[in-house]
This record gives structure tokens, sequence and C-alpha cells, in this order.
């Protein structure tokens, strides 16, 4: 043989990235397809990642939604938001008090008995509670069996506690409350109290404590209770309340005025 | 099927006379590629076991020289000019011996395997003629036309044995 054939041939090789490329084709084409799972699972695998993935913004929407929610009034006005697993998914401060207090509490997620007596073991509530304040639980919530469970354990928690007294509230005010602005603890006790004074607005009452509002409640019941006693001690009472912040004047005396010929039908009417 | 490491031996063994054969009918790298995964992949594809290595060269051959002119059969082919050939002339490495390459790659496509395969490969006439499935005789009469062109061509270059 020629070796002159030999060399010309010789000189001739594959390149490198020729067979590189060639086995890339090969274990693409060939291999992977082994790996690779039939259309049809494929298609499953699909499916099954577009349903986890359903499931988590579902789960997390589910998880994430507020189904109840406890008011906590003393002075700082708080609401917790909790989801359906007892789990508190929002603190959310209704004032400036309220708002330090939501920065300093760190109980997202936990269950709300455990929230709640974590609020209740802080020395700033404990200060609070220790002293003459009234602090306001409030429960509402769309899920009545949920709802009827939180408001039991809220008032176990409270049962332990002179000052702490427990309502139940709807959503419907608490829409109404949040519109106005205030939580609606604050705002169940400004309506109880709107229905005995009328003439109060809720700007009267944003900036009263707890135990200002149920006083001036009280003040108000004993006021209409009082009607049958004499009328200058009503007048006593109100003015005393109204001596608070709570710019009742100049309203007092239509209240009663009108609780004047209240008294005095219901007397003719003892008469007759 | 042939496993990944079976393909990764051949591949490296026979890559350098596929790409002989290829250099011999081809013009441009890019149709190299497209013989050498064809090749290959029959080659993956191909269960039969072989008797020999040579038997297994000589099936690497055929197979080459058939995808080879399968591609030059290729209707699409054979009206278009591919974008390579008129940039690049396609020709045989700049190298020692490059007259004797030119030589077998202007030769008509018929007697190209003969020549590569008789004088380069090394093949007798009776192995090239079962390569090529073609008669011994045919064999005899296409290499002695290929080396009076190539005699013409090169003078003293091909031995006339």
């Amino acid at each position: 043989m020629n070796d002159k054939w030999k060399a010309a041939f010789d000189q001739i090789h594959a390149e490198e990235a020729l067979k590189v490329h060639t086995k890339e084709y090969l274990s693409e084409k060939i291999y992977s397809r082994k790996a690779a799972p039939h259309p049809v699972f494929r298609h499953a695998v699909s499916i099954a990642a577009g349903l986890v993935l359903l499931f988590f913004i579902g789960g997390s929407w589910i998880f994430m939604t507020p189904t109840a929610y406890i008011s906590i009034d003393i002075n700082p006005s708080l609401e917790l938001g909790i989801n359906r697993f007892d789990r508190i998914i929002s603190v959310e401060g209704y004032n400036e008090d309220g708002d330090n207090l939501a920065e300093s509490l760190n109980i997202t997620f936990m269950n709300y008995n455990d929230a709640l007596a974590e609020i209740l073991s802080m020395r700033s509530i404990e200060d609070y509670l220790s002293g003459d304040a009234l602090m306001s639980l409030t429960v509402a919530g769309d899920d009545e069996t949920q709802y009827s469970e939180i408001l039991d354990s809220v008032e176990n928690c409270a049962a332990g506690h002179e000052n702490i007294r427990c309502h139940s509230g709807d959503t419907e005010e608490m829409h109404e409350a949040h519109d106005a602005g205030v939580s609606f603890g604050k705002y169940r006790a400004y309506l109880i109290l709107h229905d005995l004074a009328p003439s109060i607005s809720l700007d009267d009452v944003r900036s009263l404590t707890m135990r200002e509002l149920y006083d001036l409640i009280d003040s108000y019941e004993d006021q209409e209770t009082g009607n049958a006693d004499t009328e200058s001690d009503g007048t006593e009472s109100a003015t005393e309340t109204s001596g608070t912040d709570c710019k009742t004047d100049g309203h007092t005396d239509r209240e009663h005025g009108q609780d004047r010929q209240h008294h005095r039908e219901r007397e003719e009417e003892e008469t007759e | 099927m042939r496993s990944q490491e079976e393909a990764c031996r051949a591949i490296d063994l026979y890559a350098d006379t596929v790409r002989r054969i290829c250099m011999v009918h081809l013009k441009n790298y890019s149709d190299t590629e497209d013989i050498f995964q064809t090749v290959f992949l029959k080659y993956v594809l191909h269960t039969a076991p072989f008797d020999s290595p040579e038997h297994e060269k000589a099936w690497i051959i055929r197979v080459t020289i058939n995808a080879c002119k399968d591609f030059l059969k290729n209707v699409f082919r054979s009206r278009t000019i591919p974008l390579e050939h008129l940039i690049e002339t396609p020709s045989a490495p700049d190298t020692a011996h490059s007259d004797l390459i030119e030589a077998v790659l202007s030769l008509p496509e018929k007697y190209k395997d003969v020549i590569y395969l008789y004088y380069y490969e090394g093949y007798s006439a009776a192995e090239i003629s079962s390569i090529l499935k073609k008669k011994v005789n045919t064999v005899y009469t296409l290499l002695t036309r290929a080396r009076q062109i190539l005699k013409k061509q090169l003078e003293g270059v091909v031995d006339n044995e």
C-alpha cells in the first residue's frame, strides 16, 4: 500500500467538537428519552404541578383569610385576625398605643389562646390591669362554631381577671367600626353609649380609654335608673361624667329634659 | 439498543474513519455532523452482534457510505446550494499531500469509495465488494478507471498494483 495515501488520510481526524456533539445528540435523542417519562405521564406531571400550585395558592388563601376577630381594647386598641385554623394571622393597632403594642407583639401564626395568654402576661398590659384600667375583649366572626369557641375561651381567659369584660360583636358592626377607623370593641361600646345618649358622636369617644367609656355608660345607665329618684341626682351624675374628655356639654340638658318628661309620664301612670 | 458507554466507545474508535469518508463525499462541516448523528444513531439502534472488530468497522464504513449517498441524493439538497458552499470552497485540508486528497475529491462519486477503501483502509477487492455490495469485477473495473483518472492528475502518486 502506498505510504503516501496513508500519510494523506492519516492527517484527517474527527474534530473533538464533532465527537462531543454526536455524543450529546445521542444522549439527548436516545438516552434521555429512556429516562424521560411517557408523554401521558409528562402531562400528568404538569397537571400535578398545576394542582400543587393551585393547592398552595388556595391553601395560602384559606390560611391567610381571617374568619374571626378579637378586639382588645384598654386604651390601646388592637385587633387580632384569626383564620379558620385558630391561628393569628393579623395584628392591627387602631390607635397609637395599639400600634406600639402591635409592634412589640410577636404572635403571628400563634394559636389565639396562646396569643391571648401572652398578651395578658405582658408587663404593659399587667400594668394597665393592675391599675384601674378596663380591658374589653370583643369577639366577632362569621363562622358560628368557631365564633362561639373563641368566645368561650376568651371568657375562660378573662375569668381570672376582674377588670376584663368579654363581649360578642358581629362582623357587620366590625366593618362599620373599621370604616370609622376604630376597633370594633370600642365601636361596640360607643354604640351602647350612643343608645343611652344619642348626642354623643364617635369622635367624642375616640380618644377615651375603655374605663372612661364604660364609666360613661355606667353613669348614663345609672342616670336612667336614677330617674325614679330625684332629678337633681341624675343631673349631677351626668355633669360629672361630662366633666371627662367627652364633650357632652349642651346636649345633656336636652337629654335630661326628655328624661324629665318621661319621668312625669311615669308618675301620672302611677297616680292613675 | 446499545448502551451509552458502547456508543461513546464506538464514536471514539470510528470517528476518524467516518470523518474521512465524509470528507471524501461531503462539502461542509454541518453535513458531516448530520452524517455522524445518522451513523452513530444507527449503530446504537443496531442490536445484532458483530462477529469481530473488523466486522464492526466494515459495518460502520458501509453505513457511513450509504448515509453519504442518501444525503447527496436528497432532493432538497440537489436543488439548492448550501450557503457555506458559496462562502468557503470545500477542499482538502491545507496540509502535505493535499494534492492527493484533492485529486480524490475531484473524482466522480462512484470511484471515491473504492479508492479510499483500497488505498487507505487496505481492503482487498473482494472485501470492498462485500462492503459496497457490488460484484468483485465491478470493484476491479472501478478501481482501474479511478486509477487512470488519478494517474492523469498525479503522476507517480498511485502505484500500479
